[in-house]
This record gives structure tokens, C-alpha cells and sequence, in this order.
């Protein structure tokens, strides 16, 4: 694993007593940048001040072109929302939304998580929706697992149309959302991922769905009274969806 | 014995890692980090296809949640890989590399607080490998005695700033969900910036020193203050 004990008469780290104490003279200062070496082995001070200068100048320069930060959506102080164990979701076939997304587990789709934003599109796109979502920094498709809603129209399971978050993978937890275009409007599945630690938890529904809307608010977008799903979930989703119109 | 004169190429491969076997060995890691990131970026569009593949997605939830492991973990290993073969470059890669391909492969270059926890974590690896290189070879009389420990620092430094770089665009748009990760990452800049200006200042007052021996400056690069 080590390197090799040096034989006794290579002398160790010693330096030639020549080498050893003296200043070094100011001819042999470091002409070029990388490679100027006094006796010993040893750098000029002028040479090391450059290697330092080059460093700072080369990060400093990387640092500069960095792009924009894009940060994080405010999901703090979620209105407080009280969780029914007992309520009763809607079937999927009475609302033109999606109610849950769901995950197959042997053989059969099981509801993972709510619907809590939803999108009528009467005068807007499901594209206009993702660009919205894309200009306030969410890209993707980030690592995330697949999902499926209920489509009514065509009276199957579709897996997710479009997807993003704050953050590709969510080392530190990030906002993430998935989307389905359904029955002519769209259903977005909105949660807060714990620090993937090392796997992601759902820290909030809540505190994604009022970032979801000011975001969208932001963006010129009206944001209508919710609409009852009965999906509720813990932590801290109330069985209602958000509605936002343009 | 002061010192073997070192090819460039030998001082561009020492600043991935004392030894080459383990350099390998961290070369493999870092791939294999990678590619499980963009295994877990791709594999569900390339195996969820339709109806008939849903019965793979378990199988793909396993292959995503393994990538964001990797991602995780690689942000230890750089600092497992710097004290046991020292190499900044290859340090600061570890945590670095998979975080970067993911979000490439999600589009997205913007920085984040991902980005900068990554690179905090890649800086403080990189100027650890420094002072691992320089305890390392101490006593060896094949070490380059002065070349070993300053190419690393000319490594590590511009990681120290980038990530620095990060964490200032990053300032006043945390939430408080990644509050704790950022913070983290500040103090650990702040230690790694410490460090290596420590070292930085060891190898200057050994240059100009009268008395000591060329060796100081490997020997300890933070003895200067």
C-alpha cells in the first residue's frame, strides 16, 4: 500500500548540506510560471506567488462565467392544512383531473400521492403551463421515479408527460412536479422531496402547492378557488387541488 | 536525496493520485458513479414504454433510487479518496462529475443548491488530498519534494473559488428546505478556504526561509502559520 522504506544510504529527506540554508539568489527567482526550481527541489517565492496568482485567476474566472442561480422556491409556512384519514377520494372518472398518481405493484396500480394542482386550460396550453414552470427554473426530466394517472378519455393509466424540479437528483431536497395533459386540462402532482438521505421522502405537499401557486401568480396566471378531490394525504394535504386559469 | 525531477505528465497523473493502482481504482469509482447517474436518468424513458414494460418499474425505481445514491455518496468518497491516495483532481471529481452529468441530462445548467453543495464538497476533498499528499510523502525519497504538494494546491485553489463562485450566486434564494444543506456547505467552504491558504503561506515562508529544509513545505504545508 505504502511506498517502499527507502534504503539507508539514499539519506532520507536530508538535503545535500550545499542545498541546504541558504537564501535563494535572485537570478534563479522564477522566470516562467510553473517550473522555475531552486536547488533541493525547492520553488521561488516569485514562482510560488504565481502558481497562487494563476489559481485564483483560473477559479476565479470559472467562478465569473457561472451561470445564473436559480435557487429555491419559498415552500416554507404552508397554509395549514388538515389531513381527513377518513375522507373519501373521488373515482377518477367524476372529475376531468387526475385524482391520484399511482405506482404498479404486482399487477395492479396502486395511488401514491394526490393531484393537488390543476389547470382548466380554457384559454391556455399545456405547453404554456410547462414553460411557466421551465422559466421559473424547473427543468427536466430530473432523476425521479416513474408515475401514472388515470386517463377517462381514453380509459387508461398514462405514465408522466412532463416532469421537473428545483434540482436534478435533490441532494438537498427540492420542489418536483409531474404533469399530465387529461380530458383537456392538466394535473400536476406538486410535493416537496426531503435531503436525499440517501432516499427522498415527501417533506410537504402543502408547501409545494402554495409555491406552485405563486409562482404561476407571478407569471400573470389567476388562481381560482380549489377544487375538492377528497385525496387527502400526510403529511399535510387537505384532499383539495389548486386552480389555475390563465 | 531531495527530490526525482517528474515529467509533466507524471505531475499532471500525481495530482489524481499518489499511487496508480489506486488511481485506477478511483478512476473506476468515479465511472461507475456516472454511469449509474445516467442509468438513472434514462433508464425509465428507454425501459417504461408502455403498458406491456410497466411491470419493469420497479425494477427502474430500484435503478433511480441507486443513482441518487451515487450522487450522495460520492460526495463522501472524495474525501475517502483524498486521504487515501491523495490526487485533488481526482478528489474533487468524485462528488463533482455525477452530480454535473445529472443535471446536464435534465437540462439544466443553471446553478443550484445542489451544485454548490457538490463543489464545496469537491474543494474541501481536493485541498484534503494536498495534505494527504504532503503527510504521505513526508519521508519518501522518491516524493517531489516541492512540485507534489504546490501542484496540488494550483489544483485545488480554483475549486476553492468555483465553489465559493456557487455559493455567493446561491445567496438570498434559499428556502428553508435546502437552508440546512446550504449552510453546511458554507461552513465547509469556510474550513477548506482556511486550509488552504494555510498551505499556501507554509510553502511561501519555506521558499524564503533561510534555515529550513526543502522539505518543509511538504512536510506540513499549513506550518507557516
Amino acid at each position: 500500500m505504502g511506498e517502499p522504506d527507502p534504503p539507508e544510504d539514499l539519506g532520507g529527506s536530508d538535503p545535500p548540506e550545499d542545498l541546504g540554508g541558504s537564501d535563494p539568489p535572485e537570478d534563479l527567482g522564477g522566470s516562467d510560471g510553473g517550473g522555475s526550481e531552486l536547488p533541493g527541489g525547492r520553488l521561488s517565492r516569485r514562482t510560488l506567488l504565481r502558481r497562487a496568482g494563476a489559481s485564483l485567476g483560473v477559479g476565479g474566472a470559472g467562478a465569473l462565467a457561472l451561470p445564473e442561480a436559480t435557487g429555491s422556491h419559498d415552500t416554507s409556512d404552508p397554509e395549514t392544512r388538515g389531513v381527513d384519514a377518513d375522507a373519501e377520494a373521488l373515482a377518477e372518472d367524476e372529475v376531468p383531473y387526475g385524482v391520484w398518481h399511482y405506482k404498479p405493484v404486482g399487477g395492479e396500480m396502486r395511488p401514491t400521492a394526490p393531484i393537488n394542482v390543476v389547470f382548466p386550460l380554457e384559454a391556455a396550453t399545456f405547453g404554456q403551463v410547462t414553460a411557466t414552470c421551465r422559466r421559473a427554473g424547473l427543468a427536466g426530466p430530473p432523476l425521479e421515479y416513474v408515475r401514472f394517472a388515470w386517463d377517462r378519455d381514453r380509459e387508461r393509466y398514462r405514465r408522466q408527460e412532463w416532469t421537473a424540479a428545483e434540482t436534478a437528483v435533490g441532494v438537498s431536497g427540492r420542489l418536483h412536479v409531474r404533469c399530465w395533459k387529461l380530458a383537456g386540462t392538466a394535473s400536476m402532482q406538486a410535493h416537496v422531496d426531503t435531503a436525499a438521505t440517501p432516499k427522498h421522502r415527501i417533506h410537504t405537499y402543502s408547501g409545494a402547492r402554495d409555491a406552485v401557486e405563486r409562482l404561476f401568480r407571478e407569471a400573470g396566471w389567476t388562481v381560482a378557488d380549489p377544487v375538492h378531490l377528497g385525496n387527502d394525504k400526510v403529511p399535510d394535504h387537505d384532499g383539495f387541488a389548486s386552480v389555475i386559469r390563465r | 536525496m531531495s527530490g526525482v525531477a517528474r515529467s509533466p505528465v507524471e505531475r499532471v497523473l500525481a495530482t489524481c493520485g499518489r499511487q496508480p493502482r489506486r488511481r485506477r481504482v478511483g478512476g473506476v469509482v468515479l465511472a461507475g458513479l456516472t454511469v449509474l447517474v445516467l442509468g438513472g436518468t434514462w433508464v425509465p424513458h428507454l425501459l417504461v414504454t408502455g403498458p406491456g414494460t410497466w411491470h419493469r418499474v420497479e425494477t427502474v425505481d430500484g435503478v433511480v433510487a441507486a443513482a441518487v445514491l451515487a450522487v450522495v455518496a460520492s460526495v463522501g468518497l472524495g474525501f475517502v479518496y483524498a486521504v487515501w491516495n491523495g490526487g485533488p483532481l481526482l478528489s474533487f471529481a468524485i462528488p463533482v462529475l455525477p452530480e454535473l452529468v445529472g443535471r446536464l441530462s435534465a437540462g439544466s445548467w443553471a446553478v443550484d443548491q445542489d451544485l454548490a453543495v457538490v463543489l464545496s464538497a469537491g474543494a474541501g476533498a481536493a485541498v484534503l488530498a494536498v495534505y494527504g499528499t504532503a503527510w504521505a510523502e513526508r519521508d519518501s525519497p522518491r516524493a517531489d519534494r516541492y512540485g507534489g504538494v504546490v501542484d496540488g494546491l494550483t489544483v485545488a485553489t480554483p475549486a476553492v473559488v468555483l465553489a465559493l463562485g456557487a455559493l455567493v450566486r446561491l445567496r438570498g434564494r434559499t428556502s428553508p428546505h435546502v437552508a440546512d444543506a446550504v449552510g453546511a456547505a458554507w461552513i465547509l467552504w469556510g474550513l477548506t478556504a482556511v486550509a488552504a491558504t494555510a498551505a499556501w503561506v507554509g510553502c511561501l515562508r519555506a521558499a524564503v526561509g533561510t534555515t529550513e529544509s526543502p522539505g518543509d513545505c511538504e512536510s506540513d504545508p499549513g506550518s507557516g502559520t
